[in-house]
């Protein structure tokens, strides 16, 4: 065995148990990143092992979502039920987490999705993952069951597992704040469910702060299967860098040229709601589900009207930008409310998908949906899709037991967003997902879902933008515009700017096939070690052409870690941990079939908008095409599968579990 | 166009979003033009009405429009101001604002 995949093993197998403390003083004289650590927490041993983490292993992988993914493949055998003890939760800490810059705070839980059965994976902004990092640990696996509630503690060094029976049942604003009465400090940052998450419903969501959340992909669902209410962490130690002068001098250069952009400072005045206007305007959103591709009668959900409900703006850790309403809402029958959000994703999900046109619905919802611990996305697409097949009698107010879901009809989401949280009625149905809803209500109602891998898609429509459509059929959690979405596509930018960007020629015009593969697939591999390294995504690419990528990341990696990369090296870091989430989807018996869009994107013809966008549909004999070219690009053969080759150059084919096809 | 044949006026519509939208305090505003008249001409018009943000539009190095703005026409991204204009074509004026 090489002396890589033993360490590797070394890493992957928990050994001796903890000592406290484990670093500081005494510890041998290596950088802070070598320095930090992974804990192993079984809940139903209750062992808890902390090791660190190889280097090597850091230069495979980063951090974050990268060291999850690779921790999931490995750890979580073929066909385990997600909601079973097998089933293990990771918390990873970005491998820039601390750095004051680009939004660093962020955080990625992992797990096998209960919701879809793939990768399961969400990224948390605000607060949790510095302080994780404060006390020590970048990592946590959990694993198992406790018998009755629990909550992890962490501090400086130590973890336990408490009695949560007190906070069972809770809200996760009540919890996260009795946890900081019971330790009696306001600065504890927790990770919490909802009793969406204590009831199991399968896209049930991790809640921190008043609205940061590890929304997709049900990942709070697996937290309450194993009676894990929250994690609570207070750190107090050093966090340490390389190279900390120039880091610092660093920082403040990329959050100068960041707050000197237009987008930036819109983001910080509207926050994400500012992309309604553009979108909603041009016709590439959905409307009454997949009906209608704009919002016709939309003018209160413009940013502006936010104004009269909003207190100030909030950031996450480490953010110059600042793009969180804080909000009021005095006068309505739901009041008062005092929240944060709603971000753009809610003004689809409660808004234009439901035919709901005040901004106040949507106000209330996301306070909702925040205090049960939902993800906002699926709820909403879940509720649009049962209003369509309510509208087209497939359901009745039978099937309802009495809601009547109208388009919009606010009291009735309401209720149904309280519905599924308990699952009560008709609520319990939709707490179960896509998958198991289409299945039990037949009458042809998968036509009007707007899933995919069992994963309900942002608002968007993609039926103009062949770039976005690619991308949410081949993301591997499922419908999902945040592990590819090529923003910039919209901005109409020179084509020689794009090559440049992307390697070779890509159309500029949006509604174009031409080299979109490409772009989807550079964009995965940034996203991939925009989420490895922990920074947000509203500060790359993702939103802006001249916004950091990976030069600035290569740059920032340096002085923060010490670590080397050529900007090659960090693709292929993206390619890995894209290939390792294709590899546990393959395992789990996804295949090129899944990576598809729902039949209406191919039937329906967009036809409202601008002239541009009216009268689209996808090619489907283009988008096949498509498909073809980006497994080529990723080095996986025309079924999706990765080649020798390409599990080769990755050093994933001597993984302990590695995949390869069977007739190889 | 014949010599000495008048201009017709046309009339465009120009939707404001952001910071456009702030400034003029409207959501959108009809501008009558002459018959020949380009994008450029249109972003002239309002530059001189409503100032300084409008003036950046356009980049005075280049002569594209800035990469810091968005400005289609019926939909299509425009960045040549040399684009022809007809009766009834809709401008959109915004900042570039992508994501999820």
């Amino acid at each position: 065995m090489s002396l890589l995949q033993d360490q590797i093993s070394h890493f992957l197998a928990p050994s001796r148990p903890a000592q406290n403390p484990w670093f500081g003083k005494g510890v041998a004289d290596e950088t802070m990143v070598w320095r930090r650590r992974i804990a192993y927490i079984d809940l139903t041993t209750k062992k808890i092992v902390a090791k660190p983490i190889p280097k090597q292993v850091r230069q495979l992988y980063l951090g974050g979502r990268g060291i999850d993914m690779y921790l999931l493949y490995n750890h979580v055998k073929p066909k385990v039920d997600p909601l079973s003890p097998e089933n293990m939760l990771f918390v990873g800490t970005g491998l820039l987490c601390g750095v004051p810059a680009l939004g660093s705070g962020r955080c990625d839980i992992a797990a096998k999705s209960p919701l879809t059965g793939c990768v399961g994976d969400s990224n948390i902004g605000g607060f949790f993952g510095p302080e994780l990092r404060l006390a020590g640990f970048d990592h946590l696996v959990i694993s198992g069951k406790t018998e009755k509630p629990a909550y992890l503690w962490i501090s400086d060094g130590s973890i336990e597992i408490r009695d949560a029976s007190h906070l069972w049942g809770k809200d996760t604003f009540e919890t996260q704040e009795m946890i900081r009465d019971d330790n009696k400090d306001e600065e504890v940052k927790c990770l919490a469910i909802g009793v969406a998450g204590e009831n199991l419903v399968r896209f049930a969501n991790v809640r921190s702060g008043m609205k940061n959340s590890a929304g997709r992909t049900g990942m709070g669902c697996v937290m309450g299967s194993k009676n894990l209410k929250a994690i609570a962490v207070r750190g107090t130690m050093d966090i340490e860098f390389s190279h900390p002068d120039e880091l610092l001098d660093y920082c403040k250069e990329m959050n100068d040229m960041i707050m000197n952009t237009r987008w930036a400072r819109a983001q910080s005045k509207w926050g994400t709601l500012i992309i309604y206007s553009n979108t909603n305007t041009t016709g590439l959103i959905r409307t009454r589900n997949f009906q209608l591709n704009r919002f016709e009668e939309g003018e209160d959900l413009e940013p502006e009207n936010m104004d009269r409900y909003t207190i100030g703006m909030s950031g996450c850790y480490g953010c110059a930008v600042h793009c969180r309403h804080r909000y009021v809402l005095r006068e309505s029958p739901h009041a008062p409310i005092f929240a944060e959000g709603p971000e753009y994703t809610s003004l689809g999900a409660f808004g234009t998908m439901v035919d709901c046109k005040k901004m106040e619905t949507i106000l209330v919802a996301n306070h909702l949906v925040n205090k049960y611990g939902l993800d906002t996305l699926e709820t909403g697409g879940l509720i649009a899709w049962a209003m369509e097949l309510y509208e087209k009698g497939i359901i009745d107010e039978k099937d309802t037991a009495g809601l009547k879901l109208e388009w919009g009809n606010e009291e009735a989401i309401f209720e149904l967003i309280r519905q599924i949280a308990h699952r009560e009625g008709f609520g319990n149905l939709l707490a179960e997902g896509f998958k198991t809803a289409i299945a039990k209500i037949g009458k042809g109602s998968d036509y009007y879902a707007i899933q995919v891998k069992g994963l309900s898609n942002l608002h968007s429509d993609e039926r103009p933008t062949p770039s976005f459509a690619l991308g949410i059929a081949t993301s591997t959690r499922g419908a999902d515009h945040l592990r590819s979405r090529p923003a910039i596509d919209l901005y109409g930018l020179p084509e020689k700017l794009l090559e440049e960007i992307y390697g070779a020629p890509v159309s500029s015009d949006y509604t174009s096939y031409e080299g979109k593969s490409r772009m989807v697939w550079w964009q995965e591999l940034l996203y991939a070690v925009t989420d490895a390294i922990g920074v947000c995504k509203f500060q790359t690419v993702f939103c802006a052409v001249h916004a950091p990528n990976w030069e600035e990341f290569k740059t920032l990696i340096q002085l923060a870690t010490g670590m080397g990369f050529t900007k090659a090296q960090l693709m292929e870091v993206g390619e890995r941990i894209y290939t390792i989430e294709r590899m546990f989807n393959l395992r789990e018996g996804f295949s090129r079939k899944d990576d598809a869009l729902p039949e209406r994107y191919f039937k329906e013809p967009t036809t409202i908008g601008f002239p541009v966008v009216r009268g689209k549909t996808i090619d489907r004999d283009r988008f096949e095409k498509m498909l073809d070219e980006y497994y080529a690009l990723h080095g996986w053969d025309e079924n999706g599968f990765p080649k020798k080759e390409t599990l080769e150059r990755l050093g994933l084919d001597k993984e302990p579990s590695h995949m390869v096809r069977e007739e190889e | 166009m014949a010599h000495g044949e008048e201009l017709m006026s046309i009339c465009v519509r120009v939707v404001l979003l952001a910071n456009f939208r702030e400034i003029v305090g409207k959501r959108e505003i009809i501008e009558e033009i002459d018959s020949n008249s380009t994008l450029g001409h249109v972003l002239d018009k309002l530059a001189k009405k409503y100032g300084r943000d409008f003036q950046k539009i356009v980049d005075q190095k280049t002569g594209v429009i800035s990469s810091e703005f968005l400005v289609s026409v019926n939909g299509r991204i425009a960045r040549d101001t040399g684009i022809k204009l007809k009766n009834d074509d809709v401008l959109m004026l915004t900042i570039p604002a992508g994501g999820g």
